[in-house]
């Protein structure tokens, strides 16, 4: 496996290099100038332009990427044009909670998309499967932002049990950080294990009719047993990659998720960023967003190849 | 095999183990719900103590405390306290603040303010005549986002005593010296390298900051030293940024948020009048102005300006957009005030029949017109009642929708064209003309500029109250409203919802000042 992600390496730093350079420069394309959202509605020209000066935004571009790109060699990711705080510190302050949101979903996604993919793909009688079929199919036409307001009506207003509003972070109190948690993770995860549920079902009913599980079936190997260890191992590859994927989208779901529940992770910093041209909080999030997505794209392989040893690493 | 059975075990321990983590977490869960430690309250006798949430569509932004803002609006005059104070809701109402007492003089050119000699900063250094000189230094420095920086480029201060400081001007004071000094709160000199960042955010106000976190919130503790005895009844202020419409009406029907500013007027009137734990306050007038492009376009035509003015139905905005709270003048001062032209309102009455005969007549039907907007539900609102009515009076109205950063830049740069806007009115004719960016001489966003209208603004400036006063802003309106390049659409105040367990919620021109707000339990 090391062999493997030695040879992959160069690849990798060739997609983050482009990457920050596209993360450069896909901001300055976008109109307006941040100066002039850090002076405000009703400034001057000149106050914009005092501002742009001390921001170091009327330097030549090419300087301004080297200058950002070797702070990063350094530690130094820059500094919020809007807050004046480093972007580090900016990320530092809210990663804790994208990452709890995200765990969370992603436990989410695994569990109810693998469970009711099983539901689905398994021997039942046609009502059961018409039920799970039918909350699939609800959930995949569900996107994730109608889930959670569903989910604030239901357990928010309706029956007031768990909290609509705002965040505590698992680590300083888990009884109410995993309450907080709740109801966003599964907002997040619930559309998203509809697409994976629907994987593992297709390919179980495809493994069902290989020649091995009708021996299996011949030998009078108990039912649960073909299903857990023949048809459903057999059947996750798909999944897997699917959940690989959906990871990356997790991330993003999580900018609409996080609005919604009022929750101040790195998807309302990307919003805000976005908003006001902050363009170094804009690079960095966006060159950390592909970073996960090839990290997350790596174990994807990794956890193939150890499902099936048909897979090789390479 | 042997392996395998192993594996097995493990795939089936780590299947238990994961469950018995699920129905651990729902077993604490049990014991105590995180929504009974969220607020509520009723509508009872206040109690001292207890913490406000407030939350706001932006997030503060330490940068701009020198500034009028949305952004800062919860929580900047809870820190920073200016030498006078001037109601929100009422621009004549002005206070001594930090001063105990002021005396302008009989020519109007100069005002001796008395310091408060019991005032001390958070850090507890003691406030003094030194500090109101190295504010307003602060304020006039080319990056100073303060809005008033125009007319204070124009002040002489110098600190007459240690608790007294003399300010003089070449041009009549008393008509801007309330809202001029209310939009610039005392900075400590020593820690105000660290307000930019708001690593440091040091003032003489009723809270000190406990923490904040940059883009997300602010939390504000009592100030156990303040200078007002008795002052202030909250233990603590949580300033949250909830950006979303959504999050803020569930913010507040949870319980969480007793205050929230940044919901558009229709929906801030509809939680209070479907619900009776809601109120709406108001935040101080805003205009709602239509700035025409005057240098090139269908609008260098004088009769197609005035055609506009007839062709928009501003009721209806007043009435759809803005929850019918507003007025519809079509003037942009503020009423109440000594200056204010009485008997020019609405010349522009609602005639679409009569505007697309003038627009016929100048040969203009069928003519373009892009109407430059920043991202703004209320201006979107309000651009569909326009668009509507131009296009009812035979123009083609487009609607050019841009990020703020976009918008500012262009209207700054004299390339809006014709735009929409949203200003605060917030101070007096004489206050206004200097400040707002569609009225100034100087780095006007307004495109239109003659001879005349600057030596009618000039007049303004220089009347110095009483009837000559009145008199110029009576003429420069006459000469704003027949040459038409911008239409004032609707006057109507901004808006908050606050639960009726908030009470005692005064509004300066530079945000809420919490020092009697309470909480009933």
């Amino acid at each position: 496996m090391i062999r493997y992600l030695i040879r992959r390496l160069p690849s990798i730093v060739l997609v983050l290099v482009a990457t920050s350079v596209i993360a450069f420069l896909l901001p300055r394309l976008v109109p307006g100038d941040p100066a002039a959202a850090v002076a405000g509605p009703d400034a001057s020209p000149q106050t914009i332009a005092a501002i742009r000066t001390q921001l170091g935004l009327d330097k030549p571009l090419i300087n301004q990427y080297f200058h950002w790109i070797g702070g990063v060699f350094t530690g130094d990711l820059g500094q919020s044009l809007q807050f004046q705080r480093p972007v580090s510190e900016l990320i530092g302050d809210r990663l804790g909670s994208t990452v709890q949101l995200a765990l969370l979903a992603a436990i989410f996604l695994v569990i109810f998309g693998i469970g009711l993919g099983i539901l689905a793909g398994s021997a039942r009688s046609r009502w059961a499967r018409t039920l799970v079929e039918g909350t699939n199919t609800g959930f995949l036409a569900a996107p994730p932002f109608l889930v959670g307001l569903l989910l604030i009506l239901l357990f928010g207003v309706a029956i007031r049990i768990l909290p609509t509003s705002g965040e505590v972070s698992v680590l300083d109190n888990p009884n109410f950080g995993f309450q907080y948690l709740l109801l966003p993770a599964l907002a997040l995860a619930l559309p998203m294990s509809a697409g994976v549920a629907r994987l593992v079902q297709t390919s179980m009913q495809a493994i069902r009719q290989e020649d091995f599980v009708d021996l299996a079936v011949a030998k009078g190997v108990p039912p649960w047993r073909i299903n857990i260890r023949h048809i459903l191992r057999n059947s996750l590859g798909p999944a897997v990659v699917a959940i690989g994927i959906r990871f990356g989208d997790l991330l993003a779901g999580a900018v609409v998720i996080e609005a919604i529940f009022a929750r101040n992770g790195l998807g309302q910093l990307a919003v805000s960023g976005a908003q006001s041209n902050d363009y170094p909080v804009m690079q960095v999030l966006v060159v950390g967003a592909v970073f996960i997505a090839v990290v997350a794209q790596l174990l994807t392989e990794i956890t193939l190849s150890a499902l099936d040893p048909r897979v090789r690493l390479g | 095999m042997g392996k395998q059975i192993g594996r097995g075990r493990r795939g089936r321990t780590a299947v238990h183990g994961v469950m018995a983590l699920a129905m651990a977490s729902v077993l604490t869960t049990g014991c105590e719900l995180a929504v009974n430690q969220q607020g509520g309250g009723s509508k009872a006798s206040c109690q001292p103590g207890g913490t406000l949430v407030a939350a706001a569509a932006q997030p503060p932004i330490p940068a701009r405390v020198l500034a009028q803002g949305a952004a800062n609006y919860f929580w900047v005059r809870a820190v920073f306290e200016p030498l006078l104070t001037v109601d929100g809701n009422d621009v004549t109402n002005v206070k001594p603040l930090l001063a105990s007492s002021y005396k302008i003089a009989p020519d109007d050119r100069s005002v001796t303010l008395q310091l408060r000699d019991n005032v001390t900063f958070h850090s507890g250094r003691p406030f003094t005549s030194a500090d109101v000189l190295f504010t307003i230094k602060q304020a006039l420095t080319p990056t100073s986002p303060s809005d008033v920086k125009s007319i204070l480029a124009g002040w002489q201060v110098e600190a007459t005593g240690e608790h007294e400081v003399t300010i003089r001007s070449q041009t009549p004071l008393s008509p801007v010296l309330g809202s001029t000094l209310e939009l610039t709160p005392i900075v400590d000199s020593q820690t105000y390298a660290g307000v930019a960042n708001g690593s440091s955010l040091i003032g003489t106000g009723p809270y000190k900051v406990a923490s904040y976190q940059p883009g997300a919130q602010m939390v504000l503790a009592r100030n156990e030293n303040y200078w007002q005895k008795g002052q202030p009844t909250l233990d603590r202020i949580e300033n949250v940024a909830i950006p979303d419409s959504t999050a803020q009406l569930s913010a507040l029907r949870s319980g969480r948020a007793q205050l929230s500013f940044g919901l558009t007027t229709q929906d801030a009137l509809t939680i209070a009048q479907r619900n009776g734990q809601f109120e709406v306050l108001k935040t101080g007038q805003t205009v709602y102005p239509l700035v025409l492009e005057t240098r090139s376009g269908v609008f260098t035509n004088k009769t197609v300006r005035q055609a506009i003015g007839y062709a928009i139905d501003r009721k209806r905005i007043n009435t759809q957009v803005l929850g019918n709270l507003g007025t519809t003048t079509g003037l942009y001062w503020a009423e109440g005030t000594e200056d204010y032209p009485k008997g020019l309102e609405n010349r522009y009455r609602y005639d679409p029949g009569k505007a697309r005969q003038m627009i016929k007549d100048a040969g203009a039907t069928g003519a373009a017109v892009p109407i430059t907007i920043i991202n703004n539900p209320v201006l979107h609102a309000e651009y569909e009642i326009i668009a509507n009515s131009l296009t009812a009076v035979g123009l083609k109205p487009a609607l050019i929708a841009l990020a703020a950063p976009d918008y500012q830049q262009r209207l700054a740069s004299g390339t809006g064209g014709n735009y929409l806007s949203f200003r605060g009115q917030n101070g007096t004719a004489p206050f206004m003309v200097q400040t707002n960016a569609d009225l100034r001489l100087q780095g006007a966003h307004r495109q239109f500029t003659t001879p005349q209208y600057t030596n009618l603004v000039n007049q303004v400036i220089q009347a110095g109250g009483g009837a000559q006063e009145a008199g110029a802003v009576k003429n420069l309106t006459e000469y704003m409203l027949d040459e038409a390049f911008m239409q004032v659409l609707v006057t109507a105040p901004g808006v908050a919802v606050r639960s009726t367990s908030l009470q005692n919620v005064p509004i300066a021109l530079g945000g809420l000042r919490p020092n009697e707000s309470c909480l009933s339990r």
